[in-house]
């Protein structure tokens, strides 16, 4: 039974991290339109980012998150437009074709941080790794922990934006109608800029966690870019409560597999789960947007 | 200045297929014009190109003394066009009262907002009780006076409605076309596309017939009424 609950907390614990990226990636997703493949590898860049800062100036990794959450935000709002060239060039087929450059990105940016940094695994080391502390006869690690509180404040505060300010509310007319957005005096595009650019600066804030957590290495991306296909589909397309719902449902499974089963297993149940949901619930665990 | 729409010589095309052949109109400040004309004719793609929403292939579009046919639709709306567009594009997945802020969206003037909030309510008491409802459970009819509503809220000078009346019970058609004179009281101009060619023409000033991309006829609204071609092709026969 202790490992029954120790499972659960450390599921709970990793399903913390991933609704950060899960919640940024569907929002990207409702307003743009576009699955971004390279998800992953945004991560994985804002691992080596705060790899790069912590080994050249010795401060705790931690310390850079809003540094991080800054530069990527830059780095997606002056990016954006690229990627809106490549969908609205071809109207024909719009979400072919963000899938195929988006892909062609997420193997620029492996085969690019392979070749500079090579296939070491790096370690990040943060003030909390290492640490433990028990409640109840469970120990919890407390990078993990601190990285789920700060990923539920982080997505908190993502939500309110959403829910309860200006932004928001054009977001979410943009993510609906694009067209009629536009005839209420809405930017779309600029919108639509705003939101990549909270994409990258949470995924990359994630990926600093993730980095610390287990290791820094140019292929780490991959394995996140299926995830974040299982939170969105799962979750339902475009919905973020959903996709948040379906964050942890991947922590808990991932765990459970882990400890039950075996990890080499992990994408197979995954997918299995996925296809099960799909058939229960063609629109997602939430299937009704937002 | 000039203040108004002023349309010249406009020329729209889909991918290669021109729709709308270079249409002249105008239509002056506090006026309430029509545009009538079959199925097809180009009546919505004419209000799409005068909001912004699709560009232009020739000809020019004036607004208020500003030149409007390169700009992107949030500018015109900025410039105080509210374009209540064909299907009513409301926010399924908002509220009814947020469909309202969404559009107010550009104005800053809070006074302004709450003012402008109270009179849709006004007009429509039936947005009020549902204001917490989501726009995509609204009954068409609903759905269309949050249309109307919203665009209202834009603080706009001029209106560009596209078939308000479209699937209304005959009570509501009246009642839409009651709340377009009201809206014209206020000082509001009103271009107004009607497949109801009967009652656009009762309550507009002028209006223009349109065939296949073409403006086949145009003048004052009794004249047109009382046209036996309008009134063949659009009226449903002999009124004499
Ligand atoms: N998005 C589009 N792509 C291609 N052709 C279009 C498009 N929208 C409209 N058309 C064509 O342009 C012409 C004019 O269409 P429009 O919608 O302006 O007609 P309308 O007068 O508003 O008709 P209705 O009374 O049925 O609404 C039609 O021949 C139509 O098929
Ligand atoms: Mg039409």
């Amino acid at each position: 039974m202790d490992l029954f609950f120790q499972t659960l907390v450390n599921g709970l614990l990793i399903g913390g991290i991933y609704i950060a990226v899960a919640a940024g990636f569907t929002l990207c997703f409702g307003v743009l339109h576009v699955i971004d493949f390279a998800v992953g590898e945004w991560v994985m860049l804002g691992a080596f980012a705060v790899f790069w800062l912590n080994f050249f100036t010795g401060v705790d990794p931690l310390i850079f998150l809003p540094l991080i959450m800054v530069l990527f935000m830059i780095v997606g709002y002056y990016f954006q437009p690229l990627l809106q060239r490549v969908i609205t060039n071809q109207q024909s087929n719009a979400l072919l074709m963000a899938l195929a450059f988006t892909f062609g990105m997420s193997i620029l940016f492996r085969g690019s941080a392979l070749t500079l940094f090579g296939f070491n695994q790096r370690s990040l080391t943060t003030f909390l790794s290492g640490k433990n502390f028990e409640i109840l006869g469970i120990s919890i690690p407390a990078l993990r922990f601190g990285a789920t509180v700060f990923a539920v404040l982080v997505t908190l505060l993502f939500m309110f934006l959403l829910y309860k300010t200006k932004l928001g509310l054009a977001v979410r007319a943009a993510a609906e109608r694009q067209d009629v957005a536009g005839l209420m005096g809405i930017d779309s595009s600029n919108i639509a800029r705003i939101v990549y650019a909270i994409y990258l600066g949470l995924t990359a804030m994630s990926g600093t966690f993730l980095g610390s957590i287990f290791s820094v290495h140019p292929d780490m991306g991959l394995r996140y870019t299926l995830f974040a296909f299982f939170v969105v589909v799962a979750g339902g397309l475009g919905s973020i409560q959903g996709a948040i719902l379906a964050g942890i449902m991947l922590g808990l499974i991932n765990s459970f597999v882990a400890v039950y089963v075996g990890g080499q297993y992990i994408f197979l149940i995954l997918f299995t789960v996925l296809y099960l949901i799909l058939l229960v619930a063609p629109k997602g665990i939430l299937g009704k947007g937002w | 200045m000039a203040t108004g729409l002023n349309v010249k010589n406009l020329k729209v095309a889909y991918g290669n297929i021109e729709a709308v052949h270079g249409v002249s109109f105008d239509v002056k400040e506090g006026e309430i014009v029509t545009l009538i004309g079959a199925n097809g004719a180009g009546k919505s793609t004419i209000l799409r190109a005068v909001s912004g929403m699709i560009p232009i292939k020739e000809g020019s579009i004036e607004f208020d003394g500003t030149l409007t046919d390169r700009l992107p639709s949030h500018k015109v709306t900025q410039l105080g066009m509210a374009h209540v567009p064909e299907g009513r594009g409301i926010f399924t997945r908002m509220s009814v009262l947020d469909n309202l802020k969404v559009g107010a969206y550009q104005r800053n003037d809070k006074q302004g907002i709450q003012t402008d909030l109270e009179m849709v309510f006004e007009l429509f008491p039936r947005l009020a009780e549902r204001s917490q409802q989501l726009g995509g459970t609204l009954s068409g009819g609903e759905q269309q006076m949050l249309a109307v509503g919203r665009a209202l809220m834009t603080g706009a000078s001029m209106l560009l409605l596209d078939e308000p009346s479209m699937g209304l019970a005959p009570v509501l058609v009246e009642s839409i076309f009651e709340v377009c004179i009201d809206i014209r009281e206020q000082g509001k101009t009103i271009l107004l596309v009607e497949q109801n060619a009967a009652m656009a023409l009762a309550i507009a000033d002028r209006g223009y017939v349109l065939e296949t991309g073409n403006i086949a006829l145009s003048g004052q609204a009794d004249y047109l009424a009382n046209h036996p071609e309008v009134s063949k092709a659009y009226l449903g026969g002999d009124i004499a």
